[in-house]
């Protein structure tokens, strides 16, 4: 029994660092409605800061830990609040889905510029003595953390429970006139609230880094384990919300002494499994027992953009032909990626903006749809084209097991789940290595025809316009106006005789399938695939590159596969500047998430015109009426 | 406007019959063993004091909300265990009490979804095609019959909550419904408009034949348009009947109008 005792502990460690994550996402979501999937961000943000301070400016330890925790984390508490949050009232749960989410790519791509993305190991700071309890040693740096994780817990119960402030804190979610009446300013309110709950993610982060190391990727993933524990208590109970934790941590580590003689167990499942659990509960939820808090608006991207004229469309397709023989062979090859990415956005596009939800396992679909292709080409010998066919097959009942929870539960709890999935398929799926190849990938092959650039962008650009024309026709369908339905109110939708089941089932299909196909463009236009090209990371930057270049058409997808390829070119393929792309990304798309037109439809917006007569009284011009919806600053 | 589907069942039965509804919250029986029945062509008043009830029927109506026991029978077959949709598609329709349009729509296109969506929830693989099962006269007719034709090209979540509820009012219609129930359909209407809406109900009900159950606060819209009533305490039935007779039962006075309420009542009634 005692060989299990430290396995035991270490397992309450980690639980309780969870658990420090979790409650700190639970407050702030029951407090102000938003729910931040930067959370994991901020963690790495205040933990890196903590151990710059410490190990490479060599401040004491106390002082570091206090100006990291204290002052870092309370400030990014406070930003986002000012900045992020107060812009959000009244807006869609799409638009806070994507600015959270902006935030953490933005958070993730500025690490990395700021502190290099090479991952360091890092000196404890906590004792390292031990208690010797006969046959087992207990750390103090342990005993420290599960103690601090229960200080947190049960503080922050008896804050809610007794003091007026915590009392305030409970009501602003539902009813910001009351919180103003009992004295208090709802602004102040959630200024506090977002400081207590960023410097709760810090301290997670802090206390992860001995543990872990110093690396932003593997940091903000330990941390979105939290996320799972946060929704076993609905986001909104924090005792559920800390025993899960716990018992998340307590699992983990216990499986690796339990499982210790099957490595492909331990080292294949053990890191999926809270992924597992946050996918499997959004899935098998009870339809209602989840409910979204605060009153969201109806998704801004309900006005429809003006189409493209059948002249513009021509003119647009004679400029890709004529591209595909003018660019030299270098720019020739960013042009062809840019549009097999451009597939793959169309496909992610298609359904943020046909059904306002968002999906952020989208790599998974493609990065599924490229590994099909490459062994049904290659390994079965399938003809190119059944190969593609084949991709996306393959890819659609993922994209229909994603539908499961679309069918039942609200947006955000959706984005949860598919985050889950997203990250099950990476750590499941896509780490085995006769399917993904592991880290070295595989190679794609083109057929005869086709195994030049020209001719294979060339072939792209086809596919690109037939993609296209498979969004326009889908819009003008009756699919098209049932998603419009269903978005602007599935109760009206259900009871003129319409079941939620098959349209909902239709449009992930059609996303997934096209996705499918998409992988496997890509992967022949690069010739290779692997699995660090469709990590699940890589999925939120993609949903904030679209919504830059714009969710309502199609064109908004190509522009933001565009900019995204040719990003390194239009910074002058300086290198120094190349991880600045993903940081303005992200911040593009907390500026732009209530404008689900992004910047195609600021462009179009903007007219020769109106450049010309900037002094005129009118103005500046004004974008599509009611795109933005009411706000209110703060 | 006869729908091929229907008439399966004898004449003498009411297109909605529902048996001894009762709905459970916890320990609270909100509604006790409520009876109705309503047929096309019928204009019907469900009435009753705040929390009498009346919601917790119409969500029961639609199975929303799980039954501790009784039936819900449309057109002669038991429908108590189907989805809204699939009561909807055998002929039930609703407007709500908060709106619940196609905001981004326009008012026409809400109304030729309306003409649609049956056939679209019948056969899901119509999903796919185009606008074949739309049925652009009747929402013609129906801008016409509502009015609603100055502002059919306009979004329909732009416009006042009294235009809203003859939008929504006119789609439920689009789907060709035998039974529309009317989830309060005077609030948020000025005094002028819900005459108007008396109007308006009584004209479509005579045009499309089908029966129509109302929730109401407001007595000179039920008084206005309603043939029957059937008044609610308690989650109980207290009384029924033709209109005038209802408002006069004093068992309805106590229980609902207080006595000076049939002061301005009585003379109308």
């Amino acid at each position: 029994m005692s060989a299990y005792v430290p396995f035991l502990v270490a397992g309450l460690v980690t639980g309780s660092v969870y658990a420090i994550a979790a409650t700190g996402l639970v407050l702030t979501y029951r407090t102000t409605g938003l729910f931040n999937f930067a959370h994991g961000g901020v963690s790495m943000v205040v933990g890196f800061a903590f151990h710059q301070l410490r190990s490479e400016w060599s401040v004491a330890t106390p002082i570091a830990f206090v100006l990291s925790l204290f002052v870092v984390g309370p400030l990014v508490g406070v930003v986002i609040d000012r900045l992020l949050f107060r812009n959000l009232q009244g807006s869609s749960q799409a638009a806070r889905i994507v600015v959270t989410i902006g935030l953490l790519v933005f958070l993730s791509g500025g690490a990395a510029v700021v502190f290099g993305s090479e991952p360091r190991q890092v000196e404890p700071f906590l004792s390292q003595a031990t208690i010797d309890l006969g046959t087992v040693n207990l750390g103090y740096d342990q005993l420290t953390i599960i103690a601090i994780g229960l200080v947190v817990l049960v503080g922050l119960l008896v804050f809610f429970r007794s003091s007026r402030l915590g009392l305030a804190m409970r009501a602003v979610v539902d009813n910001r006139t009351l919180v103003r009446l009992g004295g208090f300013s709802a602004g102040r309110i959630s200024s506090i609230t977002w400081a207590l709950g960023t410097t709760l993610a810090g301290l997670a982060g802090i206390l992860f880094v001995p543990l872990v190391g110093l690396d932003t990727v593997t940091l903000v993933l330990l941390v979105v384990k939290a996320y799972a524990a946060a929704v076993f208590g609905r986001l909104t109970d924090l005792r559920i919300a800390y025993l899960a934790a716990i018992l998340l941590g307590l699992i983990e580590s216990l499986s690796l002494k339990v499982f210790a003689g099957y490595p492909t167990l331990v080292n294949g499942i053990r890191p999926s499994i809270p992924f597992l659990c946050l996918f499997g509960y959004l899935a098998f939820v009870k339809r209602g027992r989840l409910r979204e808090l605060g009153v969201a608006a109806p998704w801004e991207g309900s006005v429809r953009s003006r189409p493209f004229s059948r002249r513009v469309q021509a003119g647009w397709v004679g400029v890709g032909v004529l591209a595909v023989f003018a660019l030299s062979p270098t720019r020739l090859f960013v042009f062809g990626f840019a549009l097999a990415l451009a597939c793959i956005f169309v496909s992610l596009g298609l359904l943020i903006g046909m059904s306002g939800q968002i999906n952020l396992a989208h790599t998974a679909l493609v990065g599924t749809g490229a590994f099909v292709y490459i062994h049904a080409t290659v390994d079965w010998g399938v003809p190119f084209l059944f190969g593609l066919l084949i991709a996306a097959a393959a890819v659609i009942p993922l994209g229909l097991l994603i539908a499961v929870p679309a069918l039942r539960l609200p947006s955000l709890f959706l984005a949860l789940a598919t985050f889950g999935f997203g990250l099950l398929v990476d750590g499941l799926i896509f780490t085995s290595i006769p399917f993904s190849g592991g880290q070295n990938g595989l190679i794609a092959h083109r057929p005869s025809l086709l195994s030049g650039d020209r001719a294979y962008v060339l072939f792209l650009l086809v596919m690109l316009c037939g993609f296209i024309g498979i969004v326009g026709l889908l819009r003008r369908s009756a699919l098209g106006r049932t998603l419009v339905a269903l978005r602007d109110s599935p109760t009206a939708t259900e009871t003129l005789g319409v079941d939620q089941l098959w349209p909902r089932f239709a449009i992930f299909a059609v996303s997934a399938g096209l996705g499918g196909l998409g992988g496997g463009l890509y992967a022949g236009m690069l010739q290779a695939a692997s699995k660090t090209y469709f990590n699940t990371f890589t999925s939120l930057s993609w949903v904030a590159v679209v919504v830059v270049g714009g969710v309502q058409s199609p064109a908004g997808a190509v522009l933001a596969a565009f900019l995204l390829a040719f990003a390194p070119e239009l910074i002058g393929n300086r290198p120094d500047l190349l991880e600045l792309v993903a940081p303005v990304f992200g911040l593009g798309a907390i500026v732009l998430a209530k404008r689900p037109g992004g910047l195609l439809g600021l462009l179009r917006s903007v007219r020769l015109g109106d450049l010309v007569t900037i002094s005129s009284p009118r103005g500046a011009p004004v974008p599509a009426s009611g795109s933005l919806g009411p706000t209110t600053n703060g | 406007m006869a729908d091929p589907k229907v008439g399966g069942a004898g004449a003498s039965e009411s297109f909605l019959v529902a048996r001894d509804l009762s709905v459970r919250f916890g320990g609270l029986l909100a509604v006790d063993a409520a009876s109705i029945e309503v047929d096309r062509g019928e204009i019907v008043g469900l009435i009753g004091p705040n929390g009498a009830g009346k919601t917790t029927i119409f969500a029961a109506l639609w199975g929303l909300l799980p039954l501790a026991s009784g039936s819900v029978m449309l057109d002669g077959h038991d429908v108590t265990s189907w989805s809204p949709a699939r009561r909807a598609r055998s002929g039930l329709a609703r407007t709500f009490q908060r709106l619940e349009l196609f905001g981004s729509m326009t008012v026409r296109e809400n109304l030729r979804y309306g003409t649609e969506a049956r056939a679209l929830g019948e056969r899901p693989w119509r999903l796919l095609g185009g606008g074949r099962h739309q049925d652009l006269d009747l929402a013609e007719e129906i801008l016409d019959l509502l009015e609603l034709g100055p502002v059919a090209d306009r979004s329909a979540g732009e416009l006042p909550v009294g235009i809203g509820r003859l939008i929504e009012f006119g789609r439920a219609l689009a789907s060709r419904p035998n039974l529309l129930l009317l989830d309060e359909p005077s609030s948020g209407l000025d005094p002028a408009e819900t005459v108007a809406f008396v109007g308006q109900i009584r004209r479509a009900v005579e045009r499309f034949g089908c029966g129509v159950l109302l929730i109401e606060h407001d007595m000179s819209l039920v008084i206005g348009v309603c043939e029957r009533l059937q008044v609610i305490d308690f989650g109980r039935l207290v009384s029924e009947g033709p209109t005038a007779e209802v408002v006069v039962d004093p068992r309805v006075q106590a229980a609902y109008l207080g006595s000076e309420a049939v002061g301005v009542v009585g003379p109308s009634g």
